[in-house]
């Protein structure tokens, strides 16, 4: 015992300790401390604003009289609201906004607009339509065609009640494939440089074009990408301007394209016309510029375009001793109601007045070469009556004289001359009722001269068209 | 002092008593307040609203509160849920990990709010084919101001909050938040930038983890024993904090109920979110 006396006290306080560092130990084999914890700096973070314009605004080029044709025959998923900036600078500029919803039908809204907008088609356009458009085109009108992929038709199935997707492009680029344009199927994204949001992307370069004049930064909200083989792309994106489709940049994503004739813009958004993102960055000058590209076409004067081929008071005027007899008044009348589409009257006149457009009759009997009231009228078209059976017209061919009516058209700043030429003053009637029924499909128009087969002569109308040899392939366009 | 034959001294036994006996079990009593260590499981197996927030906060407090809990599991399988509540739970996980570590287990999903949360721990363990990620910010837009006969207000956004662009930017601002939390809580495990983290895509576990968006893949065992290591403890006891905090779990009604009585993966009202919302079944 006297160990344990000796030592009694650490005896004690190791057999007190023991317990307590055996236990601890059983748990806690270390201590252990936290690394200083950072929070967000929420404060800093601030809500992005969007850039101001840094274009100078450029003074409005007048463009009176023009007419824009605004689709809405295709379940076009737009609102005239949306776009009315796009609009407004139209008017500002002396044009005329027509929205197109119904009759006439687009072929002959286009023979006397100057500008056809579509936004986001989605009812697909017939062959017809789009040689219209075409046609159109190649007569020196301006095409500009919008998409948006927040704009897609979205529907439900009646039956099974599943939404389905039909985005804009597929329509829009059925429209656009003849100019060497498409739209993808997708939507640009940047997400280390945008507008707000990942899929609002602002381009700071620019294709070189009176478009991008000036331009310094411009914002689209939601935006396809535009491809083009031989056209110009207009805003390209940067490196870090993706497509959704492939998730990489590519070789720059356009998100408008002018197309190699410079007659069809093509652009992957147009939320951008919506206040309040109009007047973001520099988009109301790129709106402006818009506008003067939609206006800027000079359209070629094509007898194709009758009734349109006309703004004045139109005077009949007979050639060659012809007569108003019953059998041409009736047509005539026709005419005169088909001229008030084109808000212009139709006047009988023994001569010639100094002002006003003219609608002149003449035959092809005698000696046409040598009627003095018609000569004037269709000596700059070079015709040569030598055969007595075939006229000859320059840069289409040899036609027969029999069962055939010739229109040719003349346009200058001051007037326009209509000049109606048949065989037989029997024929004439017929071909006045051609023209008036406004369908020049049974004739073969080439710019400013049509021949029409009226079935007289050798012929039965209806049923036989103007024998003629073409030296060349006539288009619609002329 | 005799018991029977035996002849025992007394002076001895009591020396032995109180010199042996009694210090040991002194001890021993002592060694009974040292705690067994608890590695305390918190779990979040709903979107986060106001709810499963506060439900969580309270579990959270809980553990700062007890010393015996000396490290926190997360167990997430959540799609995320409303900025504010997400928001809310993340700064109080900061505050527990001042002086805890929390080890995130992601179970089926840890998707946007909830992946912010994830992000806020000190380690994540997720399974092979977790879905991990979508960091960014949902929400519908507020319909265009316009008045009404009948309703009257003192300005033009006191009916809809804010305007559509302004709600946009908005959203690009708690998106930075987000952001920065990523940035802050994965630091340099983080293998890849913003413009991979922020497309907003889910990633299967394994890939995350190839990614830096989580540390390690196992299983919630795997998680449970990681916090521990941190700590430092052994033979501890999981334990359910949410048992423990007395948490009486509300049926939540965060997402639409259909008239059929379906619930439905899409909030019940329109506002800001840090969720995963499935895409509708699109035809083309």
């Amino acid at each position: 015992m006297q160990p344990i006396k000796r030592y009694r006290y650490w005896i004690a306080l190791a057999l007190l300790v023991l317990p307590v560092l055996v236990r601890g130990l059983w748990f806690y084999q270390w201590f252990s401390s936290q690394p200083r914890i950072k929070a967000p700096d929420y404060a800093a973070n601030t809500i992005p604003q969007p850039p101001l314009s840094t274009a100078a605004t450029e003074p409005v080029k007048l463009a009176e009289g023009k007419v824009v044709v605004v689709d809405e025959l295709h379940n076009n998923q737009f609102a005239p609201d949306q776009v009315d900036s796009l609009f407004s600078a139209l008017t500002r500029r002396g044009a005329r906004v027509e929205v197109a919803s119904g009759d006439p039908s687009l072929a002959v809204r286009l023979k006397y607009a100057s500008t056809y907008l579509v936004f986001s088609p989605t009812l697909s356009f017939s062959t017809d339509e789009i040689n219209a458009v075409r046609s159109f085109v190649a007569g020196g009108g301006r095409l500009v065609v919008f998409t948006d992929p927040t704009h897609g038709l979205i529907s439900t199935d009646y039956f099974t009640g599943m939404p389905s997707s039909q985005p804009d492009v597929d329509t829009a680029n059925d429209l656009l494939a003849p100019f060497g344009l498409s739209v993808r199927n997708d939507y640009l994204y940047n997400l280390v440089k945008n507008e707000g949001n990942f899929r609002n992307i602002l381009f700071g370069k620019f294709g070189s074009n009176a478009l991008t004049n000036g331009l310094g930064q411009v914002a689209l909200y939601g935006v396809h990408s535009i491809d083009t083989v031989d056209g110009t792309p207009l805003l390209i994106g940067d490196a870090n301007t993706y497509s959704s489709q492939t998730d990489s940049a590519g070789a720059g994503m356009a998100a408008a394209a002018l197309s190699a004739d410079g007659g069809v813009l093509a652009m992957g958004d147009f939320t951008f016309l919506v206040p309040p993102y109009d007047s973001v960055a520099d988009n109301a000058v790129l709106i402006d510029h818009i506008a003067d590209f939609a206006l800027g076409g000079t359209r070629t004067h094509s007898v194709a375009n009758f009734p349109y081929v006309f703004d004045q008071t139109v005077y009949v005027v007979p050639t060659g001793g012809m007569r108003m007899t019953a059998d041409v008044l009736g047509p005539f009348a026709n005419l005169q109601t088909a001229l008030r589409v084109t808000n212009t009257s139709l006047l009988v006149k023994d001569t010639p007045p100094a002002t006003g457009d003219l609608l002149v009759i003449g035959t092809l009997q005698g000696d046409v070469a040598a009627s003095p009231d018609l000569l004037p009228y269709i000596d700059s078209f070079g015709l040569n009556f030598d055969d007595p059976t075939t006229i000859v017209i320059p840069n289409f061919g040899t036609v027969d004289r029999s069962g055939v009516g010739l229109l040719l058209y003349q346009h200058s700043a001051s007037r326009n001359i209509l000049v109606l030429l048949t065989d037989t003053p029997d024929d004439l009637p017929s071909l006045i009722d051609l023209l008036a029924s406004g369908s020049l499909e049974s004739c073969v128009v080439q710019g400013e001269v049509g021949v029409c087969g009226i079935g007289s002569g050798n012929n039965y109308f209806g049923q036989s068209s103007p024998g003629f040899s073409p030296t060349e392939t006539p288009t619609p366009a002329g | 002092m005799k018991i029977g034959n035996w002849q025992i001294e007394w002076k001895p036994v009591r020396t032995v008593l109180v010199w042996i006996i009694l210090p040991l079990l002194a001890g021993l009593l002592i060694s009974l307040s040292i705690p067994r260590p608890v590695i305390g499981l918190i779990y979040l197996d709903t979107a986060i609203d106001v709810d499963s927030a506060r439900s969580l906060i309270a579990q959270i407090d809980y553990a700062r509160q007890h010393p015996e809990v000396r490290a926190v599991v997360l167990i997430v399988d959540s799609p995320g849920g409303t900025v504010a509540d997400t928001e809310s739970v993340y700064q109080e996980l900061l505050l527990l990990r001042r002086t805890k570590p929390v080890v995130t287990s992601v179970g089926a999903m840890a998707a946007s709010g909830a992946y912010y949360l994830s992000a806020g721990t000190d380690y994540i363990i997720a399974d092979p084919t977790s879905d991990v990620g979508n960091i960014g910010v949902i929400g519908n837009l507020p319909s265009t101001p316009t008045i009404f006969d009948g309703i009257v207000s003192t300005g033009p956004y006191k009916m809809w909050g804010e305007s559509q662009d302004s709600f946009l930017r908005e959203m690009e601002m708690i998106k930075q938040g987000f952001y920065q939390a990523v940035l802050l809580g994965r630091g340099s495990r983080l293998k890849v930038g913003p413009d991979v983290i922020l497309t907003g895509r889910i990633w299967p576990g394994a890939e995350a983890a190839r990614l830096g968006l989580v540390d390690q893949l196992g299983s919630q065992t795997d998680a449970i024993e990681k916090a521990a290591h941190l700590v430092h403890v052994s033979h501890f006891q999981a334990v359910d904090l949410g048992l423990r905090a007395n948490i009486v779990s509300a049926a939540s009604g965060f997402f639409y109920q259909s008239p059929e009585g379906m619930t439905l993966p899409y909030p019940n009202k329109p506002g800001i979110f840090l969720l995963y919302v499935p895409p509708a079944p699109l035809g083309k």
